[in-house]
């Protein structure tokens, strides 16, 4: 399901292969697939109208704070993967090449172990597609909308003032 | 789930938990770990609580494993076995895949044979992975 950008559907559905791929192999409960300044690409599994844009959003934000902290301990390449262990959800996330993030969300009964490898998997082939979704759409910095800053703003405001 | 392997005609196909259990039984194993090489668990037979320390204990044999093998200049490392006082194993297999080994290791019980239930367990899971 493509939610935010403009990807040609070729692209589109090597995605949602892939997507789909390790959300079998890896028993996750859903996977979204977002830019590097957190508009949604695409999501495998349930989740409510308006969460994956929030989860996207906010995964965004980690990323950053931890390509920066990876810096700052004098880590050369700051496209790393990391996990938050939750009592009963997991996430993993994934810079892919610092175009992509990868955000899986997981059972925390599903083995760690099982998700880094078949996610290492779904990154290795998700890379060349980067490469050519910069190709179409440019590189990160120059495509991001106006409106979806405005967008995510609302939507975090709503989330937050939820709680 | 695509996580399973079609094996022989009438047999169900099988999980990652399932080949562990199999070869546990198929060699009469106490237990058995699916590892990545950097310690992460990925499938434990019996299933038991410290199959994470298991999992990172594995990883430290693996690595002096890997060190050994470059530092005398020996072939790719395809098992580490510890046997103990009692005449039990410890047996791991190196599992090389596209991108990282993976370590499958089995306590065996004095006595027992191991090498072909390991195998087979192998043969499966590269099934798996490479499906």
């Amino acid at each position: 399901m493509n939610q935010g950008l403009h990807v040609p559907e070729e692209l589109l559905n090597q995605i949602e292969y892939i997507l789909t791929h390790l959300a079998e192999k890896a028993h996750t409960d859903s996977i979204v697939l977002a830019d590097i300044s957190g508009q949604v690409i695409s999501i495998n599994g349930i989740m409510d109208e308006g969460t994956p844009d929030v989860v996207a959003a906010l995964a965004a934000g980690d990323v950053a704070a931890m390509a920066e902290l990876s810096k700052r301990i004098g880590e050369s390449d700051p496209h790393g993967s990391f996990f938050h262990e939750g009592e009963s959800k997991s996430i993993y996330l994934h810079n892919i090449a610092g175009s992509f993030i990868l955000i899986v969300i997981y059972r925390a009964e599903t083995p760690i172990g099982l998700v880094r490898l078949f996610a290492k998997r779904a990154v290795e082939q998700l890379i060349p597609i980067t490469e050519e979704f910069e190709k179409i759409v440019g590189p990160p910095s120059s495509y991001t909308p106006d409106g979806f800053s405005k967008g995510i703003t609302q939507e975090l405001n709503d989330t937050f003032l939820e709680d | 789930m695509t996580d399973k392997v079609p094996l022989e005609r009438g047999k169900a196909p099988l999980t990652f938990d399932e080949i562990l259990q199999e070869m546990n039984a198929d060699g009469g194993f106490i237990r058995s770990v699916l590892a990545t090489s950097d310690g992460f668990s990925i499938a434990s037979a019996p299933t038991s609580p410290d199959h994470e320390l298991a999992s990172a204990m594995i990883a430290l044999l693996q690595q002096v494993s890997a060190e050994t093998q470059d530092n005398l200049g020996l072939a790719p490392v395809d098992e580490v076995t510890i046997r103990t006082e009692e005449h039990s194993y410890l047996v791991c297999r190196t599992i090389p895949t596209g991108g990282e080994n993976l370590s499958l290791c089995a306590i065996v019980p004095p006595g027992r044979a191991y090498r072909r239930a390991t195998n087979r367990a192998v043969r499966k899971i590269h099934q798996i992975i490479e499906e």
